[in-house]
């Protein structure tokens, strides 16, 4: 079954479609938060906030871009919110970079080592590369996508993705690199 | 010289991280629909009462009309659930440590194509179609579902997404309260 399928049966008033929609979306959703705001509550608030608002605002939805794309337009409007809040609110605190390892649970390690590599790669990137490259080479989303969902013209989008990449370039292939 | 293909020999093993399951990606995913349902219910959320302004004689014939539509579809509702009422509902046969073999059953009379979707295929209404039982009307399938809670919906000739009518909804979790509710422990489903 098509996104457009389900889109149209959730329109119809069919709860279950928009449920199999956030079946299909919903990690994907959640790892691009959490890799873009670098916390995982949070990223978790903002994918159930931008599934609420995807729900209410379904009857807007024009099927000239794709759902997905519709959907993380959302997304990155939520994110971009939330990270102006997390930016302010981590300027009062004292950054505990161990916090995270100390929390995680024993026998996680494999998925946390990677996720934890990445976060390491991508972090001193500011927001605007992190989240072009995010969208790019995460998400594997066309420049024309990434520019209708952004409001970001391609030029520059191409020059964000290849900034951020040089930046986690280093960072990925050299853990130590500061 | 920029080579494309530098950047992307660069860009799969990142992309390969970034790709790996978080974890309590599911546990996430039921509290997001949680949070939906709650809202859903909320009815400030979605309508705004004082917008609306009638007539009192509209707002009779509104209401007769209401009245009326409630009743046909409540005698539509029973006649349903005389006919169609499923069998067995997710009887478990087979319990592992890591999960349960499920048997799904449905009557579901008029049906061409009968399958179901839930959080334990990713919510894909064409991976997990349901056999018809001979010639009948009953419709079935085996499924191996995880330890935990999950949502499921059965899905008729592709578009009419039904809940299982003798399995629980989803009380709280249950977005738009439609969903049926399936709970597999070590001991098997229920």
């Amino acid at each position: 079954m098509t996104d457009a399928e389900l889109v149209a049966q959730a329109r119809s008033g069919q709860d279950a479609a928009f449920a199999a929609l956030m079946g299909r979306y919903h990690a994907g959703c959640l790892r691009f938060a959490h890799h873009l705001l670098g916390d995982r509550l949070d990223a978790e608030d903002v994918v159930q906030e931008t599934f609420v608002r995807a729900f209410r605002n379904l009857g807007r939805y024009e099927e000239r871009d794709t759902f997905r794309a519709w959907l993380y337009r959302i997304l990155v409007n939520r994110c971009r919110s939330a990270g102006r809040q997390l930016r302010i609110a981590r300027a009062r605190i004292v950054a505990d970079d161990g916090a995270g390892e100390r929390a995680a649970v024993p026998g996680e390690s494999a998925m946390l080592d990677v996720h934890r590599r990445l976060d390491r790669a991508l972090a001193g990137l500011d927001a605007r590369h992190r989240e072009a490259f995010l969208l790019k080479v995460g998400e594997e989303l066309e420049y024309e996508e990434i520019a209708r969902l952004t409001g970001v013209t391609i030029p520059a989008l191409k020059m964000r993705v290849k900034r951020a990449r040089d930046h986690v370039r280093a960072r990925w292939e050299d853990p130590g690199h500061a | 010289m920029h080579d494309p293909h530098d950047d992307e020999r660069f860009d799969a093993p990142i992309r390969n991280a970034y790709r790996q399951p978080l974890t309590g990606e599911a546990a996430a995913a039921r509290r997001a629909l949680e949070r939906l349902g709650r809202e859903r219910r909320a009815p400030h959320a979605w309508f705004a009462p004082h917008a609306l302004r009638l007539h009192p004689a509209a707002a009779l014939a509104l209401s007769l009309a209401l009245l009326g539509a409630g009743a046909y579809l409540g005698a539509r509702w029973s006649a349903w659930r005389s006919a169609g009422a499923p069998l067995v509902v997710a009887a478990p046969v087979a319990a592992g440590s890591r999960g349960a073999v499920v048997t799904f059953v449905l009557r579901a009379p008029g049906a061409t194509r009968v399958t179901v979707a839930g959080d334990f295929n990713g919510w894909d209404a064409e991976a997990t179609p349901l056999a018809r039982a001979g010639s009948g009307d009953t419709w079935t399938v085996r499924v191996t579902v995880p330890q935990g809670m999950h949502y499921y919906s059965f899905v008729l000739d592709g578009a009419e997404w039904r809940p299982d009518p003798s399995a629980p909804l989803a009380p709280e979790a249950g977005f738009g309260s439609r969903n049926s509710v399936l709970v597999v422990s070590e001991e098997g489903a229920s």
